[in-house]
């Protein structure tokens, strides 16, 4: 050791972080909400705030040997900078904190970010409607999950795994959007769970492999949307295959000149589907419901609507208040 | 050792000699000195070097000072605001960097057990300091206000004029110098950067053109 006088002590004091992190204990863990693919969601109660119930999600984080990954970091940074927002259809992120027992064990952290809770999803709600949404429900939802969407996007995130899952429903039954924003911090972890990502919600690009953009969530929303209506999937494949199957069925084989480059699936090897005509598929929809879920499943994603198009669409605009 | 910051070279330095010793310093007492010193041999940009000042002093306005070692803190400062601002600082760097600013004279650190305890422990501060700012690392950037306002007050200037006296430069050594404190917590970005522009002007007792052709008695810049 060096005669200096202010690294020996410094080393102890700093290897003593857990003892921080065991003392300023806020959270207390209730039950287990639910396993995701990227991590496991904790009911928790803050022990700080006169014991109001937040939602911990758990996310182990890869350390690498720069410390905490660049991307994970900024990710993070960014998901605090919207919360200054307070963008009604974004769920709240109101903390985040690295568990102290695992720290670094397995040069792995475990990472707590505390949102608040919310008691449903958007999956289960529908489950439990006692019969179909009534039409002013089904478009203020609509208009809250675009909403959101069009919140990220002009904030450059992509939700990219968009579904009814992660679309939490209050008990005043506004939507809020959970499960964004960490992409790249998932990226490192992807093998943790072997709970099945749905393949519902995905749009063509993702399918096949090629670049993608703020397009493949408006896609998902166009998805969700026909939910609402029928409380069943829109398009329900059990394989990527299967999926790419189900989408052409509904809007019809694309053109070949439409078909991106760079794909190992050739469109020959789908037969060539006539689109189909939504009307049929969701009856008794509103004539400008109709027609906005039909731009949001448009193949090319560059001429699919913008979130920020959606929300001007007249569905919405002819409908006040908003 | 390719790519790694030469320390011995930066310690010839004539500047170097006029260091302060951090090693006899009382506390914190020379803690932004360390973070200024360190970032500027890191290469770093001056907003970067001025979010690490500020990392610290919130950090401390969290912690309490006897509780951890203020230099290893300063160091891991470095490390998060390289990594908030895409500007990022390879340990290694940031190790050597620290160990000679406070051992001046003592040459690289071998790759053995000083070296490796130096860096657990920043990489540990590291993860402390972001638990303590709970990851917001958002911080506002008066420089961002002064170079705007800067380039707005430069067209009022007959070009020799500007030339003759250093403002632009002067502000922002203010600015930089006021990150020392951590009063720069308690103002927003925009008052920031007018106060030093004011500042500056008035300590080079520059008169900005047309300022007296106002109705106003009070030029739109003072307060």
């Amino acid at each position: 050791m060096s005669s200096s006088s202010t690294s020996p002590p410094s080393l102890n004091s700093i290897g003593d972080v857990n003892a921080l992190f065991q003392t300023a204990k806020k959270y207390e863990e209730l039950n287990v909400i639910g396993t995701g693919a990227y991590g496991t969601v904790y009911k928790a109660r803050d022990l700080h705030n006169g014991g109001q119930i937040v939602a911990m999600k758990k996310v182990k984080v890869a350390l690498t040997e720069d410390g905490i990954p660049l991307s994970t970091l900024r990710e993070i940074a960014l998901l605090r900078q919207l919360e200054a927002y307070r963008h009604p259809n974004i769920v709240r992120l109101l903390d985040v904190c690295h568990g102290g027992q695992s720290l670094e064990r397995d040069q792995q952290l475990v990472l707590f970010l505390v949102f608040e809770h919310v008691e449903q999803d958007l999956e289960s709600y529908l489950k439990r409607a006692p019969g179909p949404l009534s039409e002013n429900r089904i478009r203020s939802m609509s208009y809250d999950i675009l909403s959101g969407v069009d919140f990220l996007h002009s904030h450059r995130i992509v939700h990219r795994d968009l579904k009814p899952h992660n679309l939490l429903v209050t008990s005043s039954g506004r939507v809020k959007l959970a499960d964004f924003g960490l992409a790249k911090t998932y990226d490192t972890e992807m093998k943790l769970t072997s709970v099945v990502v749905t393949l519902w919600y995905r749009p063509p690009e993702v399918l096949l492999g090629v670049s993608y953009n703020t397009a493949v969530d408006v896609w998902s929303s166009g998805c969700v949307l026909a939910q609402l209506h029928t409380r069943a999937p829109l398009l329900a494949g059990s394989c990527d295959s299967e999926q790419l199957h189900c989408i052409f069925r509904l809007i019809g084989r694309p053109a070949k000149h439409e078909w991106p480059q760079n794909v190992s699936i050739v469109v020959d090897s789908f037969p060539d589907y006539p689109p189909q005509d939504l009307a049929d598929i969701l009856p008794r929809v509103h004539p400008q419901a109709l027609d906005l879920i039909k731009g949001m499943l448009v193949f090319d994603p560059a001429k699919r609507l913008t979130a920020l198009d959606c929300l001007e669409h007249p569905y919405f605009t002819d409908h006040a208040p908003h | 050792m390719k790519d790694v910051i030469d320390v011995m070279a930066l310690q010839n330095n004539r500047r170097e000699k006029r260091l302060p010793d951090y090693r006899s310093a009382p506390g914190h007492s020379l803690a932004t000195n360390f973070i200024f010193e360190c970032g500027i041999k890191l290469g770093l940009q001056p907003a970067t070097i001025a979010t690490a000042a500020i990392f610290y002093h919130k950090f401390f306005r969290e912690a309490d000072k006897n509780d951890y070692d203020c230099y290893v803190v300063c160091t891991a400062c470095l490390c998060v605001a390289g990594k908030s601002r895409d500007e990022p600082v390879r340990p290694r760097d940031a190790v050597n960097v620290a160990h000679n600013s406070i051992n001046r004279g003592a040459g690289p650190l071998e790759l053995g057990e000083e070296y490796w305890s130096w860096r657990g422990a920043v990489a540990q501060a590291e993860l402390l300091v972001l638990r303590l700012l709970g990851f917001s690392l958002d911080t506002p950037s008066p420089h961002k206000y002064l170079l705007h306002y800067l380039r707005s007050i430069q067209e009022w200037f007959p070009q020799d004029q500007w030339r003759s006296a250093p403002v632009a430069r002067t502000a922002m050594a203010f600015l930089q110098d006021f990150h020392h404190s951590p009063a720069i917590l308690d103002y927003r970005a925009p008052h920031l950067a007018v106060a030093c522009l004011t500042l500056a002007l008035h300590v080079l007792g520059v008169s900005v053109p047309l300022a007296s052709t106002l109705e106003d008695d009070s030029a739109w810049y003072s307060s």
